[in-house]
């Protein structure tokens, strides 16, 4: 039928591109090393308390990333929505310009500030708080905070969407009926805007496993997470297979974790979905 | 005016995540304009010796520049031609199959970068005409296309399709209908889409500094080599030309399709 | 052989069947209205006459050219939308004069054509505006000059006026049938809205489910519905249950359950038999009141009433099984309780077999 033609002409180069591109050299990749040696290296990574540690602490790194930007970035993304200052606009634009900022850049803004001679040192020095500067660079503390202020906008964001499709008379109906702003909050507008926090968590929480420059950067060989580990095993211990295999751990870590939350949220939304026509 | 909704909790958490996510960029701008030897703060005297230095310096940051913007602007004018495509295909199409196609067309979003920069290095490797880029270029054209063919579709969603059979009824055959009507609506959406893409490209890190070599370097890769052995304030300069950049790619954005729309 | 001829018309979505065995004629310069529910078939009608689908079974001929395989751009055939689907990003005079630089007419020409379409539409003046410009009527006006303006061999309307507040919709309905008339384009209008398909079309189709249920006059339909389901679209409210008790040249006597007697000498009604079961309907403007009794009258109850300007309509209670709708024209009769005598005359009486 005609209609089938033209969906395959519209979508042919795209197809072939991402064919060629991306899926058959993700794919042969995977199968070829499979081939050759077996799981000798994902056994080797599954087996050694020194690597699992690595895929413990990335893990972990990304929890905190997570609930630190969701504590700041909630109340931030509440007063947004539903502030009717005209300084609303202009966190609007706060917000979105940071992605047009490079990573490089957001990290080096950190490495001022946090490095052995930093502005945070040099301050605190001046204070007579501390003696010698602190170390705070290639630690977790370090990576934890670049990466916080590189998925914060994102997690704003993501709330602020879902708070500003709140009806406030929702919230004033609650209030109508004898909730205290407290109780409002927990009991309408939080659940309400469930849909966005578990979206913003998965997308920060995805970000924080896979980002590279941030903790490149932020923690260098000291504190490694697992796309750090991949960077080390190729260009200082040159173990290209056993590299293979983290990254493609890391790919089956992100598919699992997306497939799961995605069906998580899907659940929250079908259910807020329904209680709004009950 | 009292807003008893907003309350003192979220205005004061508001300061503080703002404070966080500006602090590093509003201290960059302000270091590159330091008189002194090194990172100073607050700065000993204002100077633009720094962005001289840009130029001046052992390390050739306009060559970096100019292969940096070389790859984000083939990668976003053919992304733009096979993405806006593919968007037509599902968009203006029904039929079976039709979710799957899109998660195909997006499936580069949902593997880390790493493992895609990775895999390239190792595809690649053997292969004798794969300059680095070449290699680059196809790298940034798959993690960009995504985005691409996303801010398309949400264009195409709300696109009144009538309009185009009201051509169509008017005498127009569907090469004038593409070009008369559906590319001049669509077409700011696709502008803004595809600044933003560049950007993505301009700015990528991962598979640059995988697929790079001493021959062919791009900016960002620049900048990550230069820090690992001199801390001045150079690339403070570097970076502050580029946010300003940013920012006016920010304002026409906004003039083209609005801010709201880049919300998604 | 008319100017527009369907013939055996079917379109189907896999296993549903959108419309089947369509077959309309239209004379040239003739207004025909396709009257229906939603979902009964008539936009994918005159999606298939405008070429945006194909049909599987059937043709579309105009002045005997089968249009098939004819791309809707080379079909000379002008539609106007539902949602007028005006070009937000031209002028009205550009969204109009569109078709005329497609032909690559001559701009003097051109802008001789839309300033006289302007004119027909009575939009002077608005030719620069953009239609987010323009409020409703002022953006249907454009969507019809738009069609018009490349004189069209077959115009369609797709729910032309159902955006439109009440009083603009009468006005628009004058406007329409006065361009239509002036032009003498051969027009088919799609509605749910039977006094809008009255008022305007030559001719009224009624559709339902994909099918053709009466094709009359709108007169004819009017007075005529050639079933139960039609008379309710049509706007008669009564239908009623009885059984015919009497048959004697051309008048039909019929005996409802609570034993109130009503007589049709309605000629079309449906042959039916004595002790046959049928049911009958009248239009609720025909029906009589008194507030004393008189001859040939039926005594009931008022159980509502609502005032609708100058009309005033009854509920009645009582005198059937089924509530009796009764519209009044100043009414001033019985209040809500009161009793009432209600009239059904003879000839405005339909009978329809079971």
């Amino acid at each position: 039928m005609k209609e089938k033609r033209n969906v395959m002409l519209l979508a042919l180069p795209c197809t072939l591109t991402l064919l060629i591109a991306f899926i058959i050299p993700m794919v042969y990749t995977f199968i070829k090393a499979l081939i050759s040696d077996n799981l000798t290296y994902y056994t080797k990574f599954f087996t050694d308390p020194f690597y699992m540690k690595i895929f413990g602490n990335t893990v972990i790194l990304s929890v905190k990333t997570t609930l630190l930007t969701l504590v700041l970035g909630y109340p931030s993304a509440y007063f947004i929505a539903r502030t009717k200052s005209k300084i609303k606009n202009i966190l609007i634009i706060a917000t979105i310009f940071p992605f047009l900022v490079s990573a490089v850049i957001r990290a080096y803004g950190w490495m001022v500030i946090l490095g052995d001679s930093g502005i945070l040192n040099q301050f605190l020095l001046k204070l007579g708080v501390i003696d010698s500067p602190t170390k705070i660079m290639y630690t977790e503390t370090a990576v934890m905070i670049g990466m916080a202020q590189l998925v914060l906008p994102y997690m704003i964001l993501s709330i602020t969407g879902v708070i500003q499709n709140i009806d406030p008379n929702v919230e004033n109906a609650a209030r109508s009926l004898g909730a205290n702003p407290v109780e409002t909050f927990l009991k309408v507008t939080f659940p309400l805007s469930a849909p966005g926090v578990i979206s913003g968590c998965i997308l920060v929480f995805t970000m924080g496993m896979t980002s590279y420059i941030t903790p490149q950067l932020l923690g260098g060989a000291q504190y490694l997470t697992m796309s750090t580990l991949i960077y080390s095993q190729i260009k200082t211990t040159y173990n290209l297979e056993f590299a293979n295999a983290i990254c493609y751990i890391l790919v089956f870590a992100i598919l699992i974790f997306q497939i799961v939350a995605n069906n998580l949220s899907n659940n929250v939304n079908k259910r807020l979905g329904s209680g709004k026509n009950a | 005016m009292r807003d008893d909704r907003v309350n003192w909790f979220s205005k004061l958490v508001t300061v503080l995540a703002y404070t966080f996510i500006l602090a590093p960029m509003i201290i960059i701008v302000i270091i590159s304009f330091n008189s002194g030897e090194a990172i100073e703060f607050p700065p000993s005297g204002f100077s633009l010796r720094w962005y001289e230095y840009i130029v001046t310096g052992p390390t050739n940051f306009l060559k970096g520049l100019g292969n940096s913007l070389k790859v984000a602007a083939v990668a976003t004018i053919f992304d733009i031609f096979i993405g806006v495509f593919a968007s037509l295909s599902v968009t203006k199409y029904n039929f079976k199959g039709r979710g799957l196609l899109v998660s195909f067309f997006t499936s580069p979003m949902f593997i880390p970068s790493i493992s895609f920069a990775f895999v390239l290095l190792r595809t690649t490797a053997s292969i004798k005409m794969m300059t680095p880029f070449i290699k680059i270029l196809i790298g940034h054209l798959v993690i960009i296309l995504p985005y691409i063919i996303r801010n398309t579709m949400s264009i195409l969603v709300n696109y009144n399709w009538t309009i185009e059979d009201a051509a169509a009824s008017l005498g127009a055959n569907p090469a004038q209908v593409f070009f008369k009507i559906t590319l001049p609506l669509i077409k700011p959406g696709i502008i803004s889409g595809a600044m933003l893409s560049f950007l993505y490209s301009f700015d990528e890190a991962v598979i640059s500094s995988f697929l790079t070599s001493a021959k062919f370097l791009t900016l960002p890769v620049q900048i990550i080599n230069y820090l690992e052995f001199t801390f001045d304030p150079t690339v403070a300069a570097i970076s502050t030309i580029l946010m300003a950049a940013s920012l006016i790619i920010m304002i026409l954005i906004n003039k083209f399709v609005g801010l709201d729309s880049m919300i998604n | 052989m008319g100017y527009l001829s369907i013939k055996g018309l079917t379109k189907r979505y896999g296993d549903f069947t959108a419309v089947e065995n369509i077959n309309i004629d239209l004379e040239k310069g003739e207004m025909i209205a396709l009257l229906g529910g939603s979902g009964c078939g008539k936009t994918t009608i005159l999606r298939m006459i405008a070429g945006f689908i194909e049909p599987n079974e059937g043709t579309v001929e105009i002045n005997g050219q089968v249009m098939n395989k004819i791309p809707a751009y080379k079909r000379n055939v002008g539609i106007f939308f539902q949602n007028y689907a005006l070009f937000p990003h031209m002028t009205v005079y550009d969204n109009i004069a569109f078709s005329l630089k497609l032909k690559k007419m001559d701009k003097d020409v051109i802008r001789e054509k839309v300033e006289s379409i302007l004119s027909l539409v009575k939009l002077e003046g608005l030719s620069e505006r953009y239609p987010r410009e323009l409020s409703g009527g002022q953006q249907q006006r454009v969507a019809l000059a738009r069609a018009l303006v490349m004189e069209p061999n077959v115009l369609l309307l797709d729910e032309p006026l159902s955006n439109l507040d009440a009083k603009l919709r009468v006005e628009m309905q004058v406007e329409i049938k006065r361009i239509q008339r002036t032009l003498g384009i051969t027009t088919i209008i799609v509605t749910h809205d039977h006094e809008e398909a009255v008022s305007l079309a030559d001719r009224i189709i009624i559709m339902n489910a994909g099918h053709i249920l009466q094709v009359g006059s709108p007169k004819y339909v009017f007075n005529h519905p050639k079933t139960p389901f039609i008379a309710d679209f049509m706007g008669f409210a009564n239908l009623i249950n009885g059984t015919v008790r009497e048959v004697s040249d051309g008048k039909t006597s019929v005996r409802t359950s609570k034993g109130a007697i009503v007589n049709s000498t309605d000629t079309e009604s449906d042959k039916a038999a004595v002790n046959e079961d049928v049911i009958f309907t009248i239009r609720p403007e025909n029906i009589l009141v008194s507030d004393k009794p008189e001859e040939g009258y039926l005594k009931g109850k008022v159980l509502s009433l609502t005032y609708k300007g100058n009309n005033t309509r009854i509920v009645v209670e009582g005198i059937f099984e089924e509530p009796l709708t009764v519209s009044s024209y100043d009414y001033e009769g019985p209040a809500a309780g009161e009793e009432i005598y209600v009239a059904l005359p003879e000839s405005k009486v339909i009978i329809y077999k079971k």
